[in-house]
């Protein structure tokens, strides 16, 4: 196999001067898919986009030109009834907040207009006519950044009323989040963006048909949304030149922890852990104890598995999943049981309350977690969480549920005897032993 | 919530209990009364005794500007959140009211939402907001260690302000869950500005000179401002052209974010080349 290589794509223009203007945008191809696009029938970009292969980069990986064919449309000639009747709505989940993530973000930073543009594409193809890009409210440089990007683009006659004289028009409304992790999730962020709660919503019916307003919606990650343009300017074969068969295009792996050059790497997707590490210089402070793929909600792998192809079927197969190619990388001197505590503090704290085996289980979940990391454990509690964990595994309401025992199960499957022996630490399982802190590392 | 933790909503927090009469003008807008949803979703008109006349004519004019843009007026609920946040330093009764009337829903449903997300603050808070991030892997890079020692720099804990609230140089702590910025770990943020990197030494010099009125740049973000200013950029009210620009213009990239391009930059690795002109789009099947 020839050595794979970084493809910098969406990432290209991160290093050019002020690469957050409309000036260097357009300077640099900007907006030009726009115009290719403008010219098309929008089914033509539906199936362009079918064609390329493209699957959504917020974490699980759907076909993006499928969801777009869900939204009912109206056949030509006659009054459009049901959903085909009501408007279309875009709407970007721009709330990247799973742990271990931080794509979208600098994507936002850095290249605002090719989201813009991407959005403008995408509601052409769906033909929607109103866009909100939902920003993680924490992040303010970004929502900045996005915010003025939409500025000067309708400045440019890029946004409004008849968009380069297509007759299309589209409004961009960008909104902040005000914190809540659930909101990541799509049905939650259209609640959310309703100004109720962050609870997500039973599905069927999906977004597709019943979304914002009850009326037709498209929900896409950011870095999906930004891929739009590449692909009509490069096409649907260009774009499968990179990556595999069933998870072609490119992507920002973001890897982070014990390495030492941690940061975002764009690259072919299928890439492996070791490819990866390798370019980010190589571990920190000794071996690789664990990682994870895509985020925290990903299960935990070794290293044993660092040739793992890293796409959607590779991850799986490995018994993981992609996520969002968030490559948390731990070296020994972190404690597995201490980890999945606090990742577990995390989806107790996040849990929205919606359903009871969520929200109670992570509750009960972080207590035995917690306890087990005071060495107060027993070794029964560790078929407890394993039990626990089977009551909220594909009994939640939303994936967050599933996603919360994703660390629990993993870390037991590969590192039970850690669990274990901090159980034997504490003579008796009785008496409360000297807290030694169990911690992460040196830096 | 108790009144005790919050003075500033005492008197106002429930009028049934309060000796003395209502004023009239305490009760707010009579064209515009707060409604009650019932299952059938006709609305019962119930008059609420909470004075929303803390907000002034600009607010009031934010208000109507945040809800000119969504299609349906509950969709403004979470700006118009962070408005009455910036113009009062926290989410007051009377402030989940002012937004429950614009939106055309009760105070009760405005609570549960005002209740749900963390940054809406029940509590006046600090000139700027300290978020340090404890999820996992902030956590094991040493972000447990920055937290524990601010708490003690500044002598409190999570949501505990040093000083006065809303004093110059005041500080509200908190820990965050994930701030996506993990390739920088540990992170803290100010007024939700990036500091990258950090270290219990660099975030307890942060803290000191924040206490004594400077405001170190952040490595990614605007120059620091008011925290409650950031709330009115978080309602979509980001000041004068001039003003945008050049807090859009302030850093952004760090090392780390373009480790990937300066590596592949050194290599001379490309993407695959396009073609010249984009590829004609595929045809459609005739529609039926």
């Amino acid at each position: 196999m020839t050595e794979r290589t970084l493809t910098p794509v969406l990432t290209r223009r991160w290093a050019s001067p002020k690469s957050w203007t409309l000036d260097t945008y357009t300077q640099l191809e900007g907006y030009t898919a726009l115009r290719t696009a403008l010219a098309a029938d929008p089914d033509q970009l539906i199936q362009l986009i079918k064609d390329s292969g493209l699957r959504g980069r917020g974490g699980a990986g759907f076909p993006t030109g499928m969801k777009w064919g869900f939204i009912p449309q109206a056949k030509p000639g006659e009054q459009p009834t049901g959903p085909a009747a009501k408007p279309t709505y875009l709407v970007i989940n721009a709330d990247e907040g799973e742990p271990g993530t931080c794509k979208d973000v600098p994507l936002m930073m850095a290249d605002p207009h090719s989201l813009v543009e991407g959005c403008i594409i995408t509601g052409y193809a769906i033909r929607a006519h109103l866009c909100f890009i939902y920003v993680r409210g924490e992040v303010i440089h970004c929502l900045r950044r996005v915010h003025s990007a939409v500025n000067e683009a309708y400045a440019a006659g890029y946004l409004g009323k008849n968009i380069l004289d297509s007759g299309f028009d589209l409004d961009i409304v960008v909104h902040a989040g005000a914190g809540a992790y659930e909101a990541g999730e799509e049905t939650a962020l259209l609640n959310s963006l309703e100004g109720r709660r962050a609870e997500p919503r039973l599905k069927p019916p999906f977004p597709a048909v019943s979304g914002l307003y009850a009326a037709p919606t498209v929900v896409n990650n950011v870095e999906t949304i930004c891929s739009v343009p590449y692909i009509v300017n490069g096409g649907s074969d260009w774009f499968r030149t990179m990556g595999t068969e069933k998870s072609p295009g490119p992507k920002i792996y973001s890897i982070s922890g014990h390495v030492q050059r941690p940061g975002q790497y764009e690259a072919p997707l299928g890439i492996t852990l070791r490819e990866l590490l390798d370019m980010a210089g190589g571990m920190k402070g000794g071996p690789l104890k664990f990682w994870t793929p895509g985020g925290s909600s990903t299960p935990l792998l070794t290293a044993e598995h660092m040739d793992v192809p890293l796409d959607f079927e590779g991850a799986a197969e490995a018994g993981s999943m992609l996520g969002t190619t968030a490559v948390m990388v731990f070296n020994q001197s972190v404690s597995v049981p201490w980890a999945v505590m606090k990742w577990t503090e995390f989806y107790e704290h996040e849990s929205c309350g919606k359903c009871t085996p969520c929200r109670e289980g992570t509750y009960w979940l972080t207590q035995i977690l917690q306890r087990m990391v005071r060495r107060e454990g027993t070794p029964s509690d560790v078929d407890n969480l394993l039990d626990i964990c089977d009551n909220i595994l594909g009994r939640s309401f939303c994936a967050l549920g599933d996603g919360a025992v994703s660390p629990i199960t993993s870390g037991i499957k590969y590192f039970r005897q850690e669990f274990l022996d901090l159980c034997a630490e504490q003579p008796g399982y009785a008496r409360r032993a000297q807290p030694t802190t169990l911690t992460g590392s040196v830096r | 919530m108790s009144s005790a933790d919050n003075p500033a909503n005492g008197p106002v927090e429930n009028p049934a209990f309060t000796a003395r009469p209502v004023e009239a003008s305490e009760v707010p807008d009579q064209a515009a009364p707060t409604t009650l949803s019932t299952a059938q979703d006709v609305p019962v008109e119930r008059p609420v005794r909470v004075d929303t006349g803390v907000f002034d004519e600009q607010t009031r004019r934010r208000a109507q500007e945040i809800l000119a843009r969504y299609p349906q007026p509950r969709s403004a609920l979470l700006p118009l959140l962070h408005l009455v946040q910036s113009a009062e330093g926290y989410v007051s009764q009377a402030g989940m009211s002012f937004c429950a009337q614009l939106v055309g829903i009760t105070t009760a449903q405005a609570t549960t939402v005002a209740t749900f997300y963390t940054m809406f603050k029940r509590r006046p808070g600090g000139e700027y907001l300290v978020s340090v991030c404890t999820n996992t892997l902030c956590a094991a890079l040493g972000g447990d260690e920055i937290y524990a020692r601010l708490c003690k720099r500044l002598g409190v804990g999570h949501e505990g302000t040093a000083g006065r609230p809303g004093s110059k140089g005041s500080i509200t702590l908190e820990h965050a869950e994930c701030l996506a910025a993990c390739d920088l770990a540990p992170v803290l943020q100010v007024n939700y500005e990036f500091y990258d990197n950090q270290t219990p030494e660099s975030a307890e010099a942060l803290v000191d000179a924040l206490r004594r009125g400077d405001r170190p740049a952040p490595t990614r973000g605007a120059p620091l401002t008011d925290w409650r200013d950031t709330e009115l950029q978080l309602a979509g009210f980001f000041g004068e052209p001039q003003q945008l620009r050049e807090a859009v213009d302030a850093p952004s990239a760090a090392p780390e974010t373009l480790a990937g391009n300066r590596l592949a930059e050194e290599k001379g690795w490309q993407a695959p080349a396009m073609p010249d002109n984009p590829p004609p789009l595929p045809a459609v099947a005739d529609k039926k």
